[in-house]
């Protein structure tokens, strides 16, 4: 039991993270449709569940909450900002009741009455003010002009009554084409009919006999299907009729009453028609009107709960991060096996062993991009979650805000969004906090009202970035500057870019209060973030200009574990320097090396410190070969030479780590096995960078 | 007068199944259990700037295992590559964490079982060994084996004060 009830927190958790997205670009556009119906869809899910586990007291909350999303769903209410926050305020509670489901907690006791109160009181409110919806449904029944004109977008039936004058066919007229297009507008019920023939000799094969009654079920309006049949017009008589029941198409006594007349000649009779629609669409109205108290409808909620999860099922399954773990190892270790596969056929050429071997190196290729795929997550799960927070943020401070995302189809490891979730939490709290003005002063200052912060997320090369752009204030160059004084991070006169200024800002201790205004909040503060970016292998750069906005760019690995590397060898040993760092490569001979004091090399006229490698990993100083190969790497701001003896090739490395023993040797950042199952160490540049450089400082002090 | 004492003492305790090695010509065993598979020696990968223990690290079927110069690590000279030479795969425990480490030993003797109880204190003045390396010693007709706690031997935690005993080891020398 207790392990049905995990599966279903965690179900319901899913389904509350769905709901919580659909609301909030409800806020956005409360007159969609698909998002109603996605709000609705999930609260019936979400209540069928509940029922299921014997949760009753969540099911009927749901269930009245559901109630106001059906009423508007059919038109019968309006969406208010009040429904919405009421809701919303409800999506919290439940995140809290579907662990305490029996209301053991007190204070959610509180909250639940408190909050079916006001649900009850929307669901009143509406049905105080019944009389105009119910009319207009009368109308629409009876009265069948006051629909025909309207062009409101919901999903109606229509009749469609479609009878070619027997020579129809001769221009080359096709009836069957525009059936089908009918057809591709919503679901379909076709009817055709035969008109009788008298005798054989009236019969001529050029006739067309047939005609048809078409039910079709879509939100276009009437003029598009007038559009259809826009060239037939003339040759035809076409009757289309709207109604405004949505699943006439699916009723069973409808179905019937229809199928009886197919292939026969007998037109639909249009008041009887009316008349069984208007019967089938109460009960329709009825079956909609969820009473939960009923069983058959508990059991439709049921129902309707089970075939949604199966849907699910189908497009997406829940896989431990472990056994994804297990099955990248496995993989790994196939392609090199495969490799070594490879190698062997090479030697010994046997051509059937070469088919083999080739398609198995297919075959390994396609599982490896799969399984390294699989760990890839779109980076929009965790955009959604800042919508809630920039929304109530922004209410909080008193601020309009309209929050922009954008790229959220890109992938990144899902390692890596974990980690990044609470810096980008943070960084958009100080967008919205800091950067932003209050709506007045931003009318003062000719930009719109509301502000907009940007979250926005892209690919380049092996990298993904993500940048965090708001139209705000901005930060001031100077007021960063006095403070970095002030603190002594910097003298007065020292003479920095903008960049390195703007820097400070993620220095521990460098306290924006001064610079902006009050809170700043839950003790994380920017040198947190950008550690937490480190961490991930990724930067961070703030570039802002006042009055026009902040922009944070963050740059990340897409993938901590494979990266595209500069795969070299040094003193017969391999290693693996990360493409992404790597600028420029250049041969130079060894004499311009040995004996180089100022470790400088003058490279396409620009002056380029170096590190040799061979000395620095304190391999026997450099081969008799007489030239090295210097690869120029970039660091954030330097470009360092880094001496190589040879340069192999591009290779796709898929990283592991070495191991605790060498946790004194981290400029080494792990290891790759390449094709023939050597071992190639992977540089983190960036450590071998300060290693050097803390090197020559020891030596010069010596 | 020693086998009789231990005859005596084979009444309880439990039995389990060991491997003996051998570093120079000295003698040590570990359980069994601890031990995940033997390898010839491959390619080893010298990772720069390594304490001299530190060997390298080999491809393991796709995983990357750092290798110990076990030797090295007993104050011994540094082992001599022979066709004998192998690596005992290891499965060890530090801070609750498990590892993988390979050991590099100058030969495997065999497998034997034996009952904990006839496993000796070590004497420890006599051992040139630190005391908490070695868990005791067992007597095979007229020479010792060296028990080894290879928990503490292989910790990583240890890199430090293994490095200062090897120095100070070899300036004994």
């Amino acid at each position: 039991m207790e392990e049905m009830k995990a599966t279903y927190i965690q179900e319901a958790n899913e389904l509350l993270e769905n709901l919580e997205s659909s609301l909030l670009s409800l806020e956005d556009n409360p007159n969609d449709k698909s998002n109603i119906e996605q709000v609705f869809r999930v609260m019936h899910t979400l209540k069928g569940n509940s029922s299921m586990f014997g949760l009753a007291k969540i099911a009927e909350f749901v269930h009245d909450l559901e109630t106001i999303y059906d009423k508007i769903r059919q038109g019968e209410m309006q969406l208010t900002r009040e429904i919405l926050n009421t809701t919303l305020a409800s999506f919290d509670h439940l995140n809290l009741i579907i662990i305490d489901s029996e209301l053991e907690d007190p204070t959610n006791k509180e909250n639940h009455d408190q909050l079916i109160y006001q649900i009850h009181q929307f669901i009143q409110k509406k049905s105080a003010a019944p009389a105009t919806t119910e009319n207009s449904q009368q109308q629409a029944v009876n009265g069948l002009e006051h629909v025909q004109d309207e062009e409101e977008n919901g999903v109606k039936t229509y009749h469609v009554y479609f009878e070619p004058k027997p020579e129809f066919l001769l221009d080359g007229s096709n009836p069957l084409l525009l059936l089908a297009e009918i057809a591709q507008l919503g679901k379909t019920l076709i009817i055709p009919h035969f008109k009788k023939l008298e005798s054989i000799d009236d019969f001529k094969p050029t006739n067309c006999v047939t005609y048809w009654d078409v039910f079709v079920e879509t939100n276009c309006s009437k003029a598009t299907l007038n559009e259809v049949f826009v060239f037939a017009e003339s040759n035809a008589i076409i009757e289309i009729t709207p109604y405004l029941y949505t699943d006439l198409i699916s009723n069973g006594e409808f179905l019937e009453f229809v199928q009886a007349t197919i292939f026969k000649d007998v037109k639909l009779d249009a008041a009887e028609l009316t008349s069984l629609i208007e019967r089938v669409g109460k009960k329709v109205e009825i079956l909609q009107q969820p009473a939960v108290k009923s069983a058959s409808d508990a059991n439709e909620a049921l129902k309707t709960a089970k075939v949604e999860t199966k849907e699910k099922v189908v497009s997406s399954i829940r896989v431990s991060s472990d056994k994804l773990d297990e099955l990248m190892n496995l993989v790994s270790e196939l392609v090199t096996t495969q490799a070594s596969l490879t190698l062997y056929n090479q030697k010994n050429e046997t051509p059937e062993l070469e088919i083999i071997s080739e398609n198995i190196e297919k075959l390994s290729r396609r599982l490896r991009d799969i399984a390294f795929g699989m760990t890839l997550v779109p980076i929009n799960n965790m955009f959604s979650r800042f919508q809630r927070l920039v929304r109530d943020v922004s209410m909080s401070l008193n601020k309009e805000v309209q929050f922009v995302t954008e790229g959220g189809e890109t992938e990144l490891d899902k390692s890596i969004i974990e980690t990044l979730t609470d810096p980008l939490m943070h960084i958009i709290r100080n967008s919205l906090d800091h950067g932003l003005e209050l709506p007045e002063n931003r009318e003062a200052l000719d930009k719109p009202r509301k502000g907009t912060v940007k979250l926005k997320a892209f690919y380049s090369g092996i990298s993904v970035y993500i940048q965090i752009i708001d139209d705000g204030k901005g930060i001031d160059v100077d007021v960063i500057r006095e403070k970095a004084i002030s603190k002594g991070f910097m003298k007065p006169d020292d003479v920095l870019s903008e960049k390195e200024i703007f820097d400070f800002i993620f220095y521990p201790g460098f306290s924006t209060a001064a610079v902006v205004t009050d809170i700043s909040g839950r003790g994380v503060g920017m040198d947190v973030v950008k550690r937490n970016i480190s961490e991930l292998k990724g930067s961070i750069i703030v570039d802002s200009k006042v009055n026009i906005g902040t922009t944070l760019t963050i740059k990340l690995p897409l993938s901590l574990s494979i990266i595209d590397g500069l795969l070299v060898e040094v003193a017969n040993v391999f290693y693996i320097i990360p493409l992404s760092v790597v600028d420029k490569c250049y041969e130079v001979e060894n004499k311009e090396m040995i004996g180089n004091f100022n470790q400088l090399l003058v490279l396409d006229n620009q002056q380029i410190p170096f590190i040799n490698i061979h000395k620095e990993f304190g391999y026997d100083e450099i081969s008799d070969a007489e030239s090295s190969q210097i690869i120029v790497v970039s660091d954030s701001d330097r470009r360092v030479g880094i001496s190589v003896d040879c340069i192999i090739g591009e290779y796709q490395a898929v990283v592991k780590p070495i191991g605790k023993y060498y946790r004194n040797q981290d400029f080494i950042s792990g290891a790759t096995i390449l094709g023939d199952g050597s071992i190639a160490l992977v540089m983190d540049t960036h450590k071998i960078i300060d290693l050097y450089t803390e090197h020559a400082k020891v030596e010069i002090r010596s | 007068m020693k086998s009789e004492h231990m005859n005596e003492n084979v009444v309880n305790g439990e039995t389990k199944s060991f491997l003996s090695f051998k570093l120079d010509s000295e003698n040590f065993t570990i359980p069994v259990m601890k031990i995940m598979e033997i390898l010839e020696v491959p390619k080893i990968t010298k990772v720069p700037q390594s304490p001299n223990f530190l060997v390298g690290v080999i491809n393991l079927r796709g995983a990357v295992l750092p290798v110990i110069d076990t030797r090295i690590k007993f104050g011994m000279t540094p082992i001599e590559f022979t066709i004998n030479t192998c690596i005992l795969v290891l499965s060890i425990e530090v801070n609750e964490e498990v590892i993988e480490v390979g050991a590099l030993v100058d030969s495997v003797s065999e497998v034997f079982e034996l009952n904990t109880n006839e496993i000796k204190q070590a004497p420890t003045l006599a051992t040139r060994y630190r005391a908490d390396y070695v868990q005791g010693m067992i007597q095979e007709n007229d020479h010792f084996i060296m028990v080894l706690n290879i928990d503490k031997v292989f910790s990583s935690n240890d890199l430090e004060s293994i490095s200062e005993f090897v120095d100070t080891d070899s300036e004994n020398k």
